[in-house]
């Protein structure tokens, strides 16, 4: 169905009213005045970093390891390697051993977070939910050290995520919205923020859906 | 003294840091003053080596990589790599998945024109449409985080269906931004359509015949823009696009004002899509059942020996894909846009190759600039759209 459409320059008619546009340059006047009545309005922005993005839910961030909530000591993960199989980038790695009881017991876990390409596949495969990508999306960092994590810094990185989503839940903060966090704690998931440090911001207008409470 | 004064020609290199080449590109110039005797594109800056990276992942492993080429409209790449894949195989994603692919692929597209209309308004020294551009393409981009997880690389689409089902709202959202973004596209409109500066810069600058677009290969807008009636979504249907209504603009005198007319009625034309998506969306499932290419449940896995051996089979092998060659395209954005695949029967490509527009596009320039000005050359770079993403692969 549909057709196809001829789409061309169209020369305006000769006359007084052409002369007279032109001479007051009519077209540039319009569009000047359509940069002042943006400029009138209230601005669409945000001010990162002051003011942070609150990913959706289905955001794919730092890939993050979790434990059962009961039974803390025990690790979800079961070392079936799927996600090192999955994994286009070669960014995960796993040290498995057979423990005493015969079951696998994960060593170490090793995440390079300057290989991922933040795909999702991993948590994807993971047959017991044991990995989860985190809403975490500053991940800058001075040395290529520090973007190397192991099983430790997953877990606690993990935890920290779920505690971080309790509170934005207990607050009434909606994924893609925008929030405002305490200058000293400018990183919303490294450095532990606390339930005093998040404000929500109302003074961004709601012209897209996104737009903050 | 005099011989001094005697002119020469001049060599100069237009980028790869030049602002208006919209990205890594440089073209060699052999400059008379300022009139351009030759020009001449050197691409590779940004190249990965897709093709051969593809050769060494599995036929999985390879979907979140075609986001990389064209970075602006990740899910017709992506989109254009699971249909050949799916037509080796011989498997049709259900409906509902079909429709959903159709929707993201519309948004990329519109996303990906706001960035042209931008970019290309900016080189000839309008600064203010990117701004107007990048505030609609920030609602796109919202709406396919929330569809996807990703804002640019989406890593959305899977062999037989796509990862996630429609998000909660998202319908509603879509319709209310729909709305919003037809009202905004007269804002383009004063800015830049009746603009005497733009018309000047852009009418009669870069005339391709009908003749001569077709034998330097061109696709896409750029094709279109020169009076010819060729779009893949009509002339070789694919997905649900046989069943839409919408019409496809075409310009006339094949210069650089027709193909932003032809860009901008693709705006128009795309809502459309969208729109009459929304409306008939169908209920079902958004992954094919053929056994090749869907894992069981994850609930099943530890229930059911058959459905763990599966898992696993699929996880750590991939798909394997018969013995074959296929080549599958779709209307990107820029133009035609394929892959091309041989298959030995194993897990992974033998051969890919990917069939990218924008240098096809680009091929015309020496002869376009000849006898032109500098400030032309920004004009056809920004008329042609390009993306170095997918030039350079
Ligand atoms: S998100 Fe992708 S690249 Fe990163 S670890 Fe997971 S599978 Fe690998
Ligand atoms: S897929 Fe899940 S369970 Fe298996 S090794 Fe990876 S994290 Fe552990």
């Amino acid at each position: 169905m549909g057709d196809y459409k001829i789409v061309t320059y169209k020369e305006e008619k000769k006359g007084l009213k052409k002369r007279v546009k032109q001479m007051f340059f009519w077209e540039i006047l319009q569009g000047m005045s359509l940069t002042f009545k943006y400029m009138l309005s209230k601005p669409i922005t945000m001010r990162y970093p002051e003011h942070k993005w609150v990913a959706p839910d289905r955001f794919r961030g730092q890939v993050a390891l979790v434990r059962d909530e009961k039974k803390m000591d025990q690790d979800l993960c079961v070392g079936c390697c799927l996600c090192i199989r999955v994994c286009p980038s070669g960014a995960l790695d796993i040290i498995t051993s057979m423990g005493k009881d015969g079951n696998k017991v994960i060593d170490e876990y090793v995440y390079d977070m300057s290989r991922c390409i933040y795909c999702g596949m991993c948590v994807e495969i993971c047959p017991v939910d044991a990995l989860i990508s985190t809403g975490n999306y500053e991940l800058a960092e001075d040395d290529m050290e520090s973007l190397m994590m192991n099983k430790e810094a997953l877990l606690k990185s993990g935890h920290r995520w779920c505690e971080l989503k309790k509170i934005m839940a207990k607050k009434g903060i909606k994924s893609q919205s925008v929030i405002r966090v305490k200058p000293a704690k400018w990183t919303l998931e490294r450095a532990n923020v606390r339930e005093e440090d998040l404000e929500v911001t109302p003074d961004i207008p709601n012209i897209y859906p996104k737009k903050p409470m | 003294m005099l011989e001094n004064l005697e002119r020469r020609e001049m060599v100069l290199n237009f980028g790869p840091q030049h602002p208006s080449t919209h990205g890594v590109l440089r073209i060699i110039l052999w400059l008379d003053s300022e009139y351009i005797h030759k020009a001449l594109p050197c691409f590779g800056y940004l190249h990965r080596g897709f093709e051969k990276l593809a050769e060494n992942k599995t036929y999985d492993q390879f979907v979140p990589i075609t986001n990389r080429l064209d970075y602006l409209a990740g899910m017709c790449n992506s989109y254009s790599y699971v249909l050949a894949v799916e037509k080796l195989l011989g498997v049709t994603a259900p409906r509902r998945a079909e429709y959903i692919r159709v929707i993201a692929m519309e948004l990329s597209r519109l996303a990906s024109h706001l960035v042209w209309l931008g970019a290309a308004a900016i080189d000839l020294g309008a600064t203010t449409p990117i701004m107007y551009g990048f505030r609609e393409r920030e609602g796109i981009l919202d709406l396919l985080e929330k569809l996807s997880g990703g804002r640019m690389t989406f890593a959305f689409m899977r062999i037989g269906g796509v990862k996630f089902d429609l998000p909660d709202g998202f319908i509603d959202e879509c319709r209310k931004f729909l709305k919003i973004f037809s009202e905004k596209i007269k804002d383009y409109d004063v800015l830049l359509q009746k603009n005497r500066i733009w018309i000047e810069r852009t009418r009669g600058i870069g005339v391709l015949s009908a003749k001569e677009a077709i034998n330097y290969g061109l696709t896409g807008p750029s094709l279109r823009g020169s009076g010819v009636k060729f779009d893949v979504r009509k002339n070789d249907p694919y997905s649900i696009y046989p069943e839409l209504d919408f019409d496809i603009p075409v310009g006339k005198v094949g210069d650089i004002y027709d193909r932003y007319l032809v860009r901008r009625e693709e705006f128009r034309q795309s809502v459309r899509i969208i729109e009459q998506c929304l409306d008939k969306i169908p209920d079902g499932a958004i992954m094919s059942d053929d056994p090749r290419v869907c894992r069981p449940k994850k609930e099943d896995v530890f229930d059911n020996v058959e459905s763990l051996i599966h898992y696993c089979y699929i996880a750590m092998e991939g798909i394997e894909v018969p013995k074959g060659e296929v080549y599958s395209r779709i209307e990107g954005p820029r133009g035609e846009f394929g892959y091309y695949i041989i298959s030995q029967g194993t897990n992974k490509p033998y051969r890919l190759f990917i069939r990218v527009p924008t240098p096809i596009n680009f091929t015309p320039l020496n002869h376009l600039c000849q006898g032109k000005l500098i400030a032309d050359l920004t004009a056809l770079i920004g008329g042609f759209d390009l993306v170095l993403g997918e030039t350079d692969k």
